[in-house]
């Protein structure tokens, strides 16, 4: 031990004198008192203490300041420029275009253009073709008192909005399409999008995140599916319209969570009305059922039923007699029925306000024109003030074309060789070829093959000199002139005069648009399908099988679908029989 | 114009700024004369500008003072930033200064010009305000938003003792919520405060002026009842830079025209059927106005980006974008199943970090080398008003042999001397541009958005896109709308009309921007873009300016967190070429005028 004796008094006095400094100067620090009094108190009581107290201070501080681990952004090999310029030198892209594969290059030819308006009838070629191809089930777009109401909506309102809903970008025609709408399925409230596909496709990430569920039909259409996969949600998915199945995932994925302990999600159930890629409609009522049994929400689109199923044209959930109220939310495009463009979604007021703020498609994207808005106002007025002429129209045509198509597919020979699957109240009839049938024995499992020989179809259909008769298309039109009441809905081919489209400025251009697209001074045509096109790398999980979907609307006399479901017939007859000679 | 390279800067002034804003409305009341160093169409040349900047005497009563005086360092750094290019077509000297010879000698004059014609003349690189006050400014925020949760807090945790039913739709028995607890919460406590700013509906058109529906709440903006009354504003909201939100005038009567020939709607998608003579003449309008050789339009400006990228891209590849795109190009990201990494907001350097490190690691976990690269940017930044730094980026992008999309839905028509978007404005072949989306929501006055690019790409999109095979195609009354804009801006229709409206667009923008910057206001973006955000801070000066500016009776966008960064909220100006000179003096004094009581002036030196 050494002593102060030992070192010179000066040095002492010194060292005294720092020490009495270095305390006043840590008295000063607000607060170091206290410190130093624990510190001193604690010193006392138990010396290990402190010691223990200061080493885990220490460790701390060493923690806070250690560099964070950061998994993802440091790269494992740390490289040098020189190396990296090489591997950059090295690397080579892919062209950006994807090349383009057979089907993509089958989809690409068979684009036809038309002129004029598109209803019952589209100019092709400058021909009168009859239109069985456009999704204008309730014949809207032919309706004279919309393109009036447009007229006049253009010169209140312009034509684009010019900024979001959120930005001055919502119009009182929307505030009254969207109650209206609301009102019309029996919701609390609608938010419309401005693009048919943007509506599922944005009110499914508004709600399910990672960690929720999903569980979905197989079949759903591409929309569902895109608005499903890009929620990141873990998604299940049940057999087409299988409740039994759907039950047993609804069992399985809770059986799971109780097993794991896992918390509660969000859950949704994710259905279509009537559905696209098959023409089926869902089993609501037990949708229902189960979604209440198992405490998931349901998400119904219904694009293809909303103006075509139920005595009104309220949906599927009408035709099935389900509780609207047990469907959380009902997605519907207003572009098929309603003439107009976009879509909604109608549901409580609390959750559909969600949306508003974060419904991608809502809130980042220009509000829905004027002029569509109340375009699809106005013909929701139509399907209110006469449903019966319209969807007990559509319904008795759908049947008729059932009906008729069968007859002359058997007067063809072809009875086992093309099925006709889905419901009959479904106005979008597949007409798909039988696997494996005598006919088509040679026709293999090549998917691309199928499609030419439908693409051939649709062609033949349209330009066939052996199948396109103008002397029938043109009985087939007087025939529903003579319809007189429908005569009045759907006035003679949309109405147009060559007065509507002249401009006391600009007479050559009005005779020259006048030319090309008055469909009264057109030479009659085939007869346009299509086939359901996809894109089928991207569809999932499975590809719906190739088909011819068949639009039927009811604007479409019985005459003119006998006519449609003949040369379709014999259109497939004669492809096939030229293929498989 | 070379006469704006000359910045400006308010000096030594007495009092609150009404009075020298007098002297300078007054200024610039001499309007379109050569006087006016804001006069977009001065033909003045460099040696006029310096001559005259050389006879400022700082002493003198004049409240502006010519600061810089040397173009030279522009110069230099604009040539560092747009490397050697090949001139489509020649620019005519006339329309600019002429570069004396002695002064850059070392620069290519020709060059010279036509960039002095496209670029920034002040780029705010650095948006933090000098003022000593900022830090305070920054403080007052964060307490702001603290005091806005914890009183949220407070009332959640009695709110659900005392008014259960309220939080009926937060706890339904045996289900999850429906939105995460700080979604909820933001919109319940915080949103709910300044909602009455949103939303706002309107009737008619969105023009210069519009009218809104009065609408009035009774339970604390939780739900506003119409009153049936409306009201007149000056529209400073709407992205009508061009001034085509019109239901009169050329446009209205040929789509009026185009709806009884061609009806109101399509219902099928593209390829079913659904492609109409109005589109194919339109896609080949707007490849031929953009500068590509093919083009496809899509009937949703949202949808353009979110169902076409993911057509280009898919797993394997990666994506690289700026870190402040649009929600639509993050969503199409998402969609493509590519990676994606972020680069920081126009900063060529990041980019290129990022790039170096993504090429040199390739893909994760494997390692692989990536199929290929997409850099994804913006023309003009929505939110910023910055331009994207095109040159340099197109020069990364040829280096690292990526590919390049640019989002133009707020600089077609806007920007460029032509009004042809950013290639324009920085005159960059097209043909650098891999691909160029942009929208007709904007400046055409329509809806929908269209993609540009080459045939091969155009056709593998017109294959493959969502868009294209699953969803309607675009309504004739839009298409003609598009068509009718388009041809204008291109002068087809025979008239000055389309460029009228161009150059009256960038002289308004640059009037009331340079007029902000000078009043001491922080204002993002670049010098000639139409979109000018004002940064407002505190979370209570963005309801406040959006009540009252509407008292005032105009119309502005404000925004605030989570759509910003927290501190940094903002009002939106959206010029357009319709508006008067009255109608920016009138939002430049309501601004002045509520400054003093949201202290947003913090640029403002009185010294």
């Amino acid at each position: 031990m050494t002593t102060t004796s030992d070192l010179n008094p000066e040095t002492v006095a010194l060292l005294e004198r720092g020490l009495r400094l270095a305390m006043r100067a840590v008295e000063s620090v607000p607060g170091a008192p206290a410190v130093v009094n624990y510190l001193s108190h604690s010193y006392h009581n138990d010396r290990w203490r402190l010691f223990l107290e200061i080493l885990l201070v220490g460790i701390l501080t060493k923690y806070l300041l250690s560099k964070k681990y950061r998994p993802r952004e440091a790269p494992a090999v740390v490289l040098t420029d020189r190396e990296i310029d090489q591997l950059v030198a090295e690397w080579e892209p892919e062209p950006l275009p994807m090349p383009l594969t057979k089907a993509d290059n089958l989809i690409l030819d068979s684009h036809i253009v038309f002129n004029g308006p598109s209803g019952k009838y589209l100019a092709v070629d400058s021909k009168r073709c009859l239109n069985f191809a456009s999704l204008n089930f309730l014949g809207m777009t032919d309706r004279i008192e919309i393109r009036h109401e447009a007229e006049k909506v253009l010169r209140d309102y312009g034509v684009g909005t010019c900024g979001p809903p959120g930005f001055y970008g919502t119009l009182d025609a929307h505030l009254e399409l969207e109650t209206s709408i609301a009102n019309f399925v029996g919701k609390e409230m609608a938010i419309l999008y401005s693009y048919g596909f943007a509506a599922i496709a944005s009110c499914i990430p508004a709600y399910a995140k990672k960690g929720d569920i999903i569980v979905v039909d197989e079949a759903a259409s591409f929309a569902v599916q895109r608005g499903v996969y890009v929620s990141r949600a873990d998604v299940h998915t049940f057999k087409h319209n299988d409740m039994a199945d759907l039950e047993a995932v609804l069992q399985k994925i809770e059986k799971t969570r109780i097993a794991r302990k896992q918390p509660l999600t969000r859950r949704f159930i994710v259905v279509e009305g009537l559905y696209q890629n098959t023409g089926t409609i869902c089993d609501l009522v037990t949708v229902t059922r189960l979604k209440t049994q198992y405490k998931y929400r349901l998400v119904v689109e219904d694009s293809f039923g909303f103006g075509t199923l139920g005595k009104t044209g309220r949906g599927a959930v009408e035709h099935t007699g389900a509780d609207m109220g047990k469907v959380d939310f009902y997605v519907a495009s207003l572009a098929n029925s309603l003439a107009g463009a976009g879509g909604f979604v109608a549901g409580a007021t609390d959750v559909i306000d969600h949306q508003r703020l974060a419904g991608l498609g809502y809130t980042f994207s220009a509000s829905m024109p004027a002029i569509m808005a109340r375009a699809s106002l106005r013909a929701l007025k139509i399907l209110r003030d006469e449903p019966e002429a319209l969807i007990g129209r559509l319904r008795a045509n759908t049947a008729h074309f059932r009906q008729a198509l069968t007859h002359q597919l058997k007067a063809a020979g072809l009875q086992d060789t093309v099925e006709l699957p889905g419901v009959v109240e479904s106005p979008a009839v597949h007409v798909r070829l039988v696997h494996g049938s005598p006919l088509l024995a040679k026709l293999g499992d090549d998917r691309f093959d199928e499609e030419c020989l439908l693409e051939a179809v649709v062609t033949r259909a349209r330009v066939g000199a052996d199948v396109v008769d103008p002397a029938e298309a043109e009985a087939a039109e007087a025939a529903f002139a003579k319809e007189t009441a429908v005569g009045q809905m759907w006035p003679s081919l949309a109405g147009t005069t060559q007065e509507d489209l002249t401009l006391p400025a600009d007479a050559e251009k009005a005779a020259a648009l006048a030319s090309a697209t008055l469909l009264n001074g057109l030479p009659h045509g085939g007869v346009v399908f299509t086939r359901a096109k996809y894109a089928l790398d991207q569809e999932l999980p499975v590809p719906p099988p190739a088909s011819i979907r068949v639009v039927i609307s009811a604007a479409h006399g019985q005459a003119e679908l006998d006519r449609a479901a003949a040369v379709l017939a014999k259109s497939l007859k004669l492809v096939i029989s030229e293929r498989f000679a | 114009m070379a006469a704006q390279e000359v910045e400006r800067l308010p000096t030594l002034t007495t009092g609150l700024g009404v009075g020298n804003d007098n002297t300078m409305a007054a200024e610039m009341a001499q309007g379109e004369s050569a006087a006016s160093p804001f006069a977009a169409g001065a033909k003045r040349t460099l040696h006029e500008i310096l001559a005259e900047a050389a006879h400022v005497d700082p002493s003198a009563s004049s409240t502006y003072q010519l600061t810089s005086l040397d173009p030279t360092p522009s110069t230099k750094d604009l040539l560092k930033r747009n490397p050697a290019y090949t001139p489509s077509e020649p620019l005519d000297p006339n329309s600019v200064g002429i570069v004396p010879k002695g002064l850059l000698e070392s620069v290519d004059a020709d060059e010279f010009l036509r960039k002095a014609a496209h670029q920034p003349i002040v780029t705010f690189d650095d948006h933090t305000p000098e003022s000593w006050v900022y830090p305070i400014v920054v403080l007052i925020t964060h307490l702001s938003y603290i005091t806005l949760t914890v009183f949220g807090h407070i009332r959640d945790f009695f709110g659900k003792f005392l008014r259960p039913q309220g939080y009926n739709h937060l706890k339904e028995e045996g289900y999850a919520p429906l939105y995460s607890d700080f979604e909820s919460f933001y919109t319940r406590r915080i949103y709910i405060r300044t909602r009455d700013c949103f939303n706002r509906p309107i009737t008619g058109v969105a023009g210069a002026r519009l009218t809104l529906l009065e609408r009035v709440t009774k339970d604390y903006n939780k739900t506003f009842q119409l009153t049936g009354r409306t009201r007149e504003v000056i529209n400073m909201g709407s992205y009508n830079y061009l001034g085509f939100a019109q239901n009169e005038g050329r446009c209205a009567d040929e789509v009026e025209l185009s709806l009884r020939a061609h009806g109101v709607s399509y219902n099928s998608p593209r390829a079913e059927a659904g492609t109409h003579a109005l589109h194919v003449e339109l896609e080949k309008l707007t490849a031929e106005f953009v500068g590509t050789e093919d083009a496809i339009v899509c009937s949703m400006g949202f949808a353009t980006n979110s169902t076409i990228i993911p057509a280009l891209m898919g797993k394997g590849c990666l994506i690289v974008s700026d870190e402040l795109n649009h929600a639509s190009i993050i969503n199409g990201c998402r969609n493509s199943g590519s990676t994606t990494r972020v680069f920081k907001h126009n900063c060529a350097a990041d980019l290129e970090r990022v790039l170096r490190q993504a090429i040199a690691s390739g893909q994760p976990r494997t390692h692989r080398p990536w199929r290929k690269i997409m850099i994804i940017v913006e023309g003009i930044y929505s939110m910023e008003g910055s331009v994207c730094d095109l040159p340099r980026i197109v020069e990364l992008k040829k280096k690292y042999k990526c590919y390049l999309y640019v989002d133009e839905a707020h600089s077609i028509g806007a920007l460029g001397p032509r009004g042809r978007g950013i290639c324009d404005y920085w005159a960059v072949p097209t043909t650098d541009v891999d691909i160029l989306m942009g929208t007709f929501t904007k400046s055409f006055g329509a809806a929908g958005g269209y993609v540009a690019s080459s045939k091969a790409i155009i056709d593998t999109i017109r294959a493959r896109a969502h868009s294209s095979i699953y969803s309607e195609t675009m309504p004739p009354p839009v298409c003609q709308q598009v068509i009718s804009s388009l041809s204008i801006i291109m002068g087809r229709d025979g008239t000055n009309d389309g460029l009228d409206r161009i150059k009256k667009l960038r002289d308004n923008s640059m009037y009331l921007r340079r007029r902000l910057v000078d009043a001491g206001f922080v204002v993002y973006g670049d010098e000639d873009t139409p979109v000018i955000p004002v940064l407002l801070y505190n979370p209570s000066n963005v309801r406040h300016i959006g009540t009252s500016f509407l008292k005032r009776g105009i119309a502005v966008v404000v925004v605030g967190f989570p759509a910003t960064p927290l501190v940094t909220s903002r009002m939106r100006i959206c010029i357009s070429s319709a508006h008067t000179r009255e109608d920016l003096d009138k939002t430049f004094d309501a601004l002045i005028e509520e400054s003093t009581e949201t202290m947003i002036r913090l640029n403002y030196k009185a010294t």
